[in-house]
């Protein structure tokens, strides 16, 4: 089958929609596929960019190929006769961040904008199939457009080579670096520690004033000794190793879509979580007590969840072993996830 | 400096686009600046041509981007104070194919809204095309051809580095043609085979199709088998093997009035293997090397054949940078000064 992978993307950025949609072709093209992807660059600011966006995309043609999948607005919005939509999320600023310090402030000209991107979401009814990643998009999509749509997580890819080597001093969060992700609270929640634990950070930070105020923060409360903090990637090696050397992973996004890689990774790690009550789609993955541990999104709860499995190592190690067992239930394979998409 | 590199391919005949791109992006990334590389649609498709131009031009570009290059048709739409476009054509069935078969011949009963439509093309290419700091084309072919726009041009040349593959040489085997296609009406791969079926003397031809729908793949192995030349006639899917290449008598192709070299015809002139090419194939006779160029009818074509003899020498392949890629280095490296 010729196929078309259809994404939108911020010029010079690679994330994990980035990452899913080079995995997808690698897979598909695995299995004999003629793969080739298109990514359509984001303004970076609000409005008429982006109404102009959702035009240009329904000026594209595609109609030489025989499916189109596509995963995230607007470049949904393409018409093809074989279209299939794997939705990483909406236009978040208009939907449940509307009126939020992330999302669109309400004001006559944004309430336009609102209505128009909308209205361009009803194009999701034209796809072939519509899933989406997590229970939480499903969600959204169902309260805020009236849709019906199918969950179908993102596979890990090369999850052999994920393991668990043995039970370390310190908490790995690895992720971009950003206010989403909040690895700053990791950082603050480390002053409050009163065990030996540790934090490891790995991920690029593409924002100066948030890599110097976790810096800053490091320095102030004189954290060098228990934080490990540098603003680069790791290759997937280097990360599956610290993981395996970890005591656990650190998960803390701000109502983040799905579970996220990272959540993951850590069960197939044999690690437990820590996530935060607001990070949204972890909760489909992580269950309380059993692999993982929620808490407020608070320096001070952070810290006592971290000493908690600290002093209680034999429970962090099940939780691992109960977060390893339970991904390993899900079955969450590459196959599979084709399957549905060309269906 | 940040570089985006911004391509458009449809979903057939786009190798060079992607080889350029790769290379732009690893010429780039190695000389430690932010690059980025992305590919957008494109469907030629004659009358949804103006609507796509619209797309590229109602895309942003400024997040950051200090350098924006363009790769193939119709990047270049795309807005930026500081674009510069590579391209190896224009539209073809308004340009060198207008009023023939092989692009839209003018009928009585539509013959306004024809005008129309390559005049509302030509003056999108224009306008595009003049903002662009620079304009790089693939070919002198495709440079005259701008420059009829009024739009000055330079030309470039590409191809992707090849290492000569180990095979064996048999100088008692029956001489092979090989011959690469999409099936393309200007391709004339009709052509080629009938001048096989012509041959005097014992031929092979070995047919690679790069990139066809299925159907044409079908209806060629039709012909083939109606031209009963089955026996003389190998079909492949997918681009020419080193081996087959370095080991044939002669690669041959019957493109008319071409404007994007294909990469395998490069190739070809790079290991020394003589080509067969048409009076009329336009940038395909800007290649260099042992060329035999002949009338476009499948008599002469069959006289070529018949013209090639069995020895095969062993030919160097390319090594290290050779001057067109030195000269391509040069205008990446203007273009960030």
């Amino acid at each position: 089958m010729r196929i078309a992978l259809l994404n939108t993307t911020t010029p010079f950025f690679r994330g994990g929609a980035e990452i899913l949609v080079d995995d997808l072709a690698e897979q598909l093209s695995i299995r004999g596929h003629r793969v080739t992807t298109f990514r359509i660059p984001m303004p970076d600011i609000f409005g008429r960019p982006w109404i102009h966006m959702i035009e240009a995309i329904k000026m594209m043609r595609l109609d030489d190929f025989d499916r189109v999948i596509t995963f995230k607005f607007p470049a949904y919005c393409i018409e093809h006769r074989n279209k299939v939509v794997w939705m990483l999320h909406q236009f978040r600023q208009v939907y449940e961040l509307w009126n939020t310090e992330y999302g669109l402030k309400e004001s006559p000209e944004n309430l336009a904008q609102r209505d128009i991107i909308m209205r361009a979401d009803r194009s999701l009814c034209e796809a072939r199939h519509l899933f989406t990643n997590a229970k939480e998009v499903s969600w959204r999509l169902k309260k805020y457009n009236d849709i019906d749509s199918e969950v179908l997580p993102p596979p890990l890819k090369n999850v052999e080579n994920y393991y668990c080597a043995s039970t370390g001093d310190y908490f790995y969060y690895p992720s971009r670096v950003n206010s989403f992700k909040r690895q700053l609270l990791a950082v603050q929640a480390m002053e409050h520690v009163r065990s030996g634990v540790k934090l490891v950070i790995s991920g690029v930070c593409e924002d100066s004033n948030y890599d110097n105020e976790i810096r800053s923060i490091i320095k102030t409360k004189k954290l060098k000794d228990k934080v490990k903090y540098d603003n680069k990637w790791v290759s997937d090696k280097e990360k599956q190793d610290l993981m395996a050397a970890s005591l656990g992973v650190l998960y803390l996004p701000y109502k983040e879509d799905s579970c996220g890689f990272v959540s993951m990774e850590a069960f197939y790690s044999s690690k437990p979580l820590i996530s935060c009550t607001d990070s949204g789609g972890t909760y489909e993955l992580v269950e309380q007590g059993v692999s993982g541990l929620f808490c407020e999104p608070e320096p001070r709860a952070l810290a006592a969840a971290m000493d908690k499995l600290y002093l209680n190592r034999d429970a962090a190690i099940q939780m691992g072993i109960n977060g390893h067992d339970e991904i390993i239930r899900r079955d969450i394979t590459w196959e599979s996830t084709i399957r549905r998409l060309l269906s | 400096m940040n570089i985006y590199i911004a391509g458009a391919i449809g979903a057939y005949n786009c190798r060079e686009e992607i080889a350029l791109s790769e290379r732009m992006l690893d010429y780039y990334k190695k000389r430690g600046h932010r690059v980025d590389s992305i590919m957008l649609p494109y469907l030629p498709d004659l009358r949804a041509l103006p609507e796509q131009l619209l797309g590229y031009r109602l895309l942003t570009l400024d997040q950051g981007i200090d350098l924006l290059i363009t790769v193939g048709y119709p990047a270049f739409a795309l807005q930026h104070s500081n674009k510069n476009a590579f391209l190896f054509g224009l539209a073809p069935q308004f340009h060198e194919y207008w009023d023939s078969k092989y692009g839209i011949i003018i009928q009585p009963d539509r013959q306004k809204k024809d005008l129309s439509l390559r005049s509302t093309v030509i003056a999108a290419e224009t306008v595009c095309l003049t903002e662009a700091k620079h304009v790089f084309c693939g070919s002198a072919a495709a440079k005259a051809d701008v420059e009829k726009l009024g739009v000055k041009a330079d030309v470039f040349r590409y191809a992707a580095p090849y290492e000569l593959a180990e095979t064996e040489i048999n100088a008692d085997e029956m001489p092979t043609i090989v011959c690469e296609t999409n099936l393309e009406a200007w391709d004339r791969t009709g052509l080629v085979l009938e001048a096989i079926s012509l041959a005097s003397q014992k031929r092979r031809l070995q047919l690679y199709i790069i990139d066809a729908d299925d159907m044409y793949v079908k209806a060629i192995k039709e012909r083939i088998s109606r031209l009963n030349i089955s026996d003389k006639v190998e079909v492949h899917v997918g681009c020419v093997p080193k081996a087959a290449l370095q080991s044939c008598a002669a690669f041959i192709n019957m493109g008319i009035e071409v404007r994007k070299i294909p990469s395998s015809l490069q190739q070809a002139e790079c290991v020394g293997v003589p080509c067969i090419l048409a009076k009329d194939g336009g940038a395909l006779l800007e290649i260099g090397g042992k060329r035999n160029i002949v009338e476009p009818i499948a008599e002469d074509v069959a006289a070529a054949f018949d013209e090639l003899t069995s020895l095969h020498k062993p030919r160097d392949g390319q090594k290290g940078k050779t001057e067109e890629d030195q000269r391509l280095d040069a205008i990446l490296e203007r273009l960030v000064k």
